[in-house]
């Protein structure tokens, strides 16, 4: 199996992983996705967008995404697109260097 | 893409996703220039009240065109300093985050007394106070576009 990276840009999950970390992606037929895992989904209204936010809950399939960032404006996530299917969730993001050890 | 792993060794190939984690999908535009053309209206404003001369000839017609002007030149200065402020208190709100104050730590006071000033060139006639307001507006473009990576002079319309 192909290894799979991503690289996040912006400061939605500032301070946890700033602009240009980069993460394993561990395919979503390979691992549940639970609460408090960083994932990686599709834009609900931007199908040309991939996003990298945290799974701050699970409520009968329905995933509610938040960013790390504190500040409420800095993350556009479930406040603004509600929450997504966990059909969506296309891998769990691992950080490198945990990844690594 | 080939890459090197922790132990020096060199990892198997991979693809690389490129993911935003933006505060919305792409981002605001935002741009400091706003302010600034407020700023220097609440300035020239300023400047046209102390300027204004009296009128020479006593008379009611001279007596309304005097404070017909100096309304003017008031009520664009009073908007102008209230749409400055407004427009700081987007960037300082919106545009701004915490992340930022790490290379900026003199953010907050630097929007705090700009709007400060803001709310003192509406209450005062004062070229000092307009000055200050456009030096406070100048500091904080350099701030903006500094973050944003991009060097843009700084320019007056007036």
């Amino acid at each position: 199996m192909s290894v799979v990276r991503v690289r996040i840009s912006g400061d939605s999950m500032w301070p946890t992983y700033p602009d240009g970390t980069e993460f394993e992606l561990l395919p979503i037929d390979s691992i549940q996705p639970s609460i408090g895992d960083v994932v990686l989904t599709t834009h609900p209204f931007h199908s040309d967008i991939q996003i990298v936010k945290r799974i701050q809950s699970i409520d009968d399939e329905m995933v509610f995404l938040v960013g790390d960032n504190p500040d409420p404006t800095a993350s556009e996530d479930s406040h603004n697109f509600g929450k997504i299917h966990c059909d969506a969730i296309l891998g769990v993001c691992v950080p490198r260097e945990e990844h690594d050890d | 893409m080939p890459a090197t792993n922790a132990h020096g060794m060199e990892d198997e190939p991979y693809t690389l996703i490129e993911a935003s984690a933006h505060c919305d999908g792409p981002c605001g535009v935002y741009d400091p220039a706003s302010a600034r053309v407020a700023g220097e209206a609440v300035q020239s404003m300023t400047k046209k009240m102390l300027a204004l001369e009296y009128p020479q000839v006593f008379s009611s017609e001279s007596m309304a065109s005097y404070m017909n002007t100096m309304s003017r030149y008031a009520a664009i200065k009073e908007e102008e300093s209230q749409k400055c402020k407004s427009e700081l208190l987007i960037l300082w709100t919106d545009f701004f985050k915490p992340v930022h104050l790490d290379a900026h730590p003199e953010l907050h006071t630097t929007f705090w007394n700009a709007a400060k000033l803001c709310s003192a060139c509406k209450v005062e006639v004062s070229a000092q106070h307009a000055q200050e307001l456009m030096d406070a507006i100048e500091a904080i473009h350099t701030m903006f576009w500094s973050i944003k990576g991009r060097e843009v002079p700084w320019i007056r319309a007036s």
